[in-house]
């Protein structure tokens, strides 16, 4: 369906696109809020299906249309955050251990764990979102952050450590 | 006394490496040692796998309708929607998203499920999840009687599904990218059914919890985006699959192609 969707799409069908869109908007929204926040999640979707749709025609479906928008909107998102957040992800580690709070005492202290996910230092959220969440690996967030593999490593663990303060 | 803090903060700082198989073979041994005569390094390795199965199981949010709006706008179709699917599609996804808090407590005793059984990794892609979702009640009400049943029958007709895509792949040493993804949305309904006042069933009660553990074993597995599986690790979930007989188990409970056979019995 997707498939037969993404060539329609991109011979110009926009309600075959509309359907793309209703089938992964949900999973790009998501990646953005949590790459990037809520404040952006929308204009980066936005971008990232516009995006899409400029470069369907270099889609040959050798993967399914699913990865390769994925894909497209990890890039653009991460292009869009730029030095910024690459410098954040240098400097991360140390904002991630001064961050860390104390085991909370009462369950009613824990924070949701979305909320502290949000609450993480940029870089360590990226890692941890592409790599947890989205399936990447080491060494493909290490590409495409500028970082080298084991700052990577390193910041993930962080921020489990800082998670698993929120595990209710 | 000195050295022994140390000695833990050291491994301490590499559970993580050794939750994700990135450790080589001797330093992988010796974190196991240590493990064995520190308490406080396991109980750190159990809440670091307890966040990547959170992970695995965080929900997706829709935008706004005025994010498509804006496509629309952008690519010169301002008059096209998402068809006429994508409102009822919100709908149930935002009833989902109410009850997702709720679904969620039970993600740190699935951690320590998914422990017990140990935790093996799959490569995975970015994946794309069936369209086709149990529904969950909306908040305020409860499955029962029929409801519960027809629920129950569709619920195991698409884990079925799930388990028998994701067996033969296993056995063929490729796992389908979505099947974590996957594995997580049916642990969620899993639960739900488990949890609802309607699960009276002692057979179906047995099936849905061990499920619940295959599934929470399934879903833990991080995702990756190429395809090279870890044979190993994937072959437990495989075994579990196999050894507790999910597959007819559920096709006596839910015959294939009758998802209202429960519903109406």
């Amino acid at each position: 369906m997707t498939g037969g969707d993404a060539a329609l799409a991109a011979a110009g069908d926009a309600h075959a696109f509309a359907r793309l869109y209703r089938d992964h908007a949900g999973r790009i929204h998501s990646l953005a809020r949590r790459m990037a926040g809520d404040d952006e999640a929308d204009e980066l979707t936005q971008d990232v299906f516009v995006r899409a749709w400029e470069k369907l025609r270099t889609f040959r479906g050798e993967s399914a249309f699913g990865t390769w928008l994925h894909r497209l909107a990890v890039n653009l998102i991460l292009a869009r955050r730029g030095a910024s957040a690459r410098r954040r992800s240098r400097d991360a580690g140390d904002e991630a251990l001064e961050w860390t709070p104390a085991r909370s005492a009462t369950p009613e202290l824990a924070m949701d764990f979305e909320a502290a996910l949000r609450r993480l230092p940029d870089g360590a959220r990226q890692i941890f979102v592409l790599f947890d969440v989205e399936g990447y690996r080491h060494e493909e967030i290490a590409e495409m952050l500028g970082l080298s593999v084991g700052t990577s490593k390193s910041q993930l663990h962080r921020a489990r450590m800082i998670l698993r303060e929120h595990l209710t | 006394m000195t050295e022994t803090v140390l000695h833990e903060d050291e491994w301490t700082g590499r559970l993580s490496e050794y939750l994700d198989d990135e450790l080589s073979a001797g330093d992988r041994l010796a974190l196991e040692e240590h493990l064995r005569g520190c308490p406080g390094c396991r109980t750190t390795l159990e809440q670091l796998r307890a966040v990547k199965v959170r992970a695995a199981g965080l929900g997706e949010s829709l935008p706004g309708p005025h994010v498509w709006r804006a496509i629309a706008e952008r690519i010169g179709a301002p008059g096209v929607t998402p068809d006429d699917a994508g409102d009822e599609l919100a709908a149930r996804r935002a009833r989902r998203r109410i009850l997702f808090p709720w679904i969620q407590a039970g993600a740190a005793a699935a951690a320590v499920l998914a422990v017990g059984i140990g935790i093996g990794r799959m490569t995975k892609g970015p994946a794309r999840l069936p369209t086709a979702h149990v529904e969950a009640p909306a908040p305020g009400t409860s499955m029962t009687g029929g409801g519960y049943r027809v629920a129950v029958a569709q619920h195991l007709s698409r884990t079925e599904t799930l388990l028998a895509s994701f067996r033969a792949d296993a056995a063929g040493g490729r796992v389908d990218a979505s099947a974590g993804e996957w594995a997580g949305q049916m642990l969620s309904t899993t639960r739900l059914l488990l949890d609802s006042p309607a699960a009276d069933d002692p057979k179906l009660r047995a099936l849905l919890e061990d499920l619940e553990l295959v599934l929470a074993q399934i879903a833990a597995l991080p995702r990756r985006t190429d395809t090279d599986a870890n044979t190993t690790e994937v072959d437990m979930a495989r075994r579990a699959v196999e050894e507790k007989q999910l597959l007819p188990r559920m096709q006596t409970l839910a015959p294939a192609g009758s998802p209202a056979t429960l519903g109406e019995s």
